[in-house]
Order: structure tokens, then sequence, then C-alpha cells
């Protein structure tokens, strides 16, 4: 359930972004990469929970996107997806990873503000 | 996660973590999270190396409830401080930081141990300032472990497996557990331990002291 802390954390950093722009925020992406240990639906559901303690945010429409993981292999540089299917070893050589290159992410993305609140 | 530079640091944990990594090295602390399962030795590891590192040494134990680990740490006599989560299952950076303007000590400490709540999963999500993130798992564990929590292994810059000493009794292939590692993270630096025989506990001393050298000497 640590997806709560990180919601938090979350709605904390957007607050003061919207503080600065002095603006409600109306929508923004929620980019999860696979390969973090945040489970998406555990964090809609937090942040459907939390959003009403965050005055500047409570009309925001959140949208969610996982990033799938990929990487180079060790011994090739083949470029796959580590999963579980294949104990995160590269499907063409059986070698492991080497560097992961997309799926470590959490961002955030297109955030869109109201006009200026009073 | 450490800080990087042209994103925007959504967490404000991150934030307060790369804030701790400031206040670590103006103290000259080295700090490790040691994180695993409950009853994968972190304690009994920690004990041990605090006994034979030869260096200044101060620890930080979290736990739901309870403090029967830092007592175990006070009969050593060093700086120990208990965290108690409650309700949550990882340390954040925040209650660290609390540690830090509470006792003072931990300013003269050279090596700082952080034993995370025992739980292979969240406290990965947590970074609180560390130089760095150790994963403890036993021979009783079984081998598979790292393919079964590979985001924690593949974060790791040191991997201790623990309790060497019940090979012979367990169905454990410690060849198979090096390879499940070194799929998920080739430059991670894996140690075998046995903390009731002593056995590899020297070399992992020696690694963190020239570790610590290297920093700050
Ligand atoms: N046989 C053996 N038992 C160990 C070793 N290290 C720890 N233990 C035992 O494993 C249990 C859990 O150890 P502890 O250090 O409290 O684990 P923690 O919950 O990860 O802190 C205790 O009963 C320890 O005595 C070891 O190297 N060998
Ligand atoms: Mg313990
Ligand atoms: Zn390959």
């Amino acid at each position: 359930m640590h997806e709560i802390t990180i919601a938090n954390n979350l709605l904390r950093q957007l607050t003061k972004i919207a503080q600065t722009k002095q603006a409600q925020l109306i929508s923004v992406n929620i980019e999860i990469g696979e390969f973090r240990s945040i489970d998406k639906e555990c964090l809609e559901f937090a942040i459907d929970n939390l959003k009403d303690n965050y005055p500047l945010l409570n009309q925001c429409d959140f949208k969610y996107k996982i990033i799938t993981t990929l990487a180079y292999c060790l011994k090739n540089n083949h470029l796959y997806k580590p999963d579980f299917v294949n104990s995160f070893k590269c499907n063409q050589c059986d070698s492991g990873i080497k560097a992961i290159i997309q799926g470590e992410e959490f961002n955030i993305a297109n955030p869109k503000f109201s006009n200026v609140v009073n | 996660m450490p800080e990087n530079s042209n994103k925007l640091i959504l967490n404000a944990n991150d934030r307060l973590g790369n804030n701790l990594r400031k206040i670590y090295n103006d103290n000259h602390n080295l700090v490790l999270n040691i994180i695993g399962g409950p009853g994968s030795g972190k304690t009994t590891l920690i004990t041990s190396l605090i006994k034979n590192i030869g260096l200044q040494t101060a620890v930080i134990e979290a736990d739901m409830a309870q403090d029967f680990d830092t007592q175990i740490i006070k009969t050593l006599n060093v700086p120990v401080e208990q965290i108690n989560t409650v309700n949550s299952c990882h340390l954040n950076a925040r209650q660290v930081a609390k540690v830090f303007r509470k006792n003072i000590q931990f300013r003269n400490a050279q090596i700082i141990f952080i034993e995370n709540v025992g739980n292979l999963i969240c406290p990965t999500e947590f970074f609180l300032g560390e130089h760095l993130q150790v994963i403890v798992f036993s021979v009783t564990d079984g081998d598979n472990k790292p393919l079964k929590y590979p985001v924690s292994f593949h974060k790791a810059n040191l991997v201790i497996i623990t309790k060497l000493d019940l090979l012979p009794y367990v169905n454990f292939d410690l060849n198979l557990a090096w390879q499940n590692i070194k799929t998920l993270n080739p430059d991670a630096q894996i140690f075998n331990v046995s903390s009731v025989i002593q056995s590899g506990i020297n070399e992992l001393s020696q690694t963190l002291s020239k570790k610590y050298q290297e920093m700050y000497v």
C-alpha cells in the first residue's frame, strides 16, 4: 500500500505547481514505468480517494499510462522486453539485462490548468 | 531515486532524499539502506559487521512495531534509533531526516546502517539518500527470489546472500541464485555470508571500508 504515500507526495508536488500558476489543475497524464514498484490500479484508487483533500486538484482528470519495459541485453545488445515469462532474459540469446532504456519512469505529462483562481 | 536534473522531481520523498545525501556527504557518512524480507538476516548481519568493520557505526532500525532489533544493537554500544512505521511498509526520507536532527551522534558515524522494514517491494520506491542500496536474502528463501522481485534486485548495489551455513540442509542452488541476480543486474556485487560461522563477513567489511576510504579519505 505504499501507493498511498506516493499519491500524497505526487498531489503535494502538483499542488505546488498549481499554486505557482495560481490556477486549478484540470487534467494531467501520469506515466508509470512497468519496471517500478508502483501498481497503477492502487495508485489510481489512492488518488481518487485523496484528491478531495487538495483544493487545486479536486477537479482534475487524472489519466494513466503504463510504459512498457525495454532493455539491451548483456551479450549482444539486442533490444528486448524483459519479462517474467523468460526470467527477464533476452529472447534471442538468453543473456541478461545490460541496461533498461525504458520502463523505470514515473512522470507527469501535459498538465492543463484552468484560468487563474481567485 | 537520485536526482535527475532535467526532470521534475514528482515525488516529494525524492527531493528530501537528495537533501539527505548532501548532509551525509558533509558529515562524511557512508549510508547503507538494507532491504530484505522479514527474517532474512538483516539485523544479525548488521551486528556481525559492527563487530568486524573497525569504523564508527550507527544504526537506524525500522519496524512496523516493537524495538527488538534496537535492543540487540544497544548491547554493542553504538548509537541506534528506532523508527516504528506503524501502518507503513517502508521507511521514508522524512523519518530518517528526523533521526539526524534528533541524535547528533549520527553525524560522527563513518558507516550508517539503515535496516528498512522487512519487505522486498515497497522500500525500493523510497530513496533515503543512501549511497548503497543493499538487498539481503537467505538460502532458506529460495534461489528464485531475485526473479520474483526484479525491480529491487535490479536497483541494488550490493546483494548479500545470508545463512550460507544452512546450505547443506536446504534446496538452494547457489550458482543459479548468482545467475538470477546477474540476469537482472550484471553490476551488482554479490556476497555469500554466514553470520553463524562468520564466513564472508571480513570480505564484506573490507569492501565497505574501501568504499569509505574512496569517498572520504
Ligand atoms: N543459521 C543461520 N541463522 C541466521 C543467520 N543470520 C540470521 N540467522 C537467524 O535468522 C533469524 C532472523 O534473523 P534476523 O537477523 O533477526 O533477520 P531480520 O528480520 O532480517 O533482521 C534469527 O533467528 C537469526 O538467528 C545465519 O547466518 N545463519
Ligand atoms: Mg531485523
Ligand atoms: Zn540478446
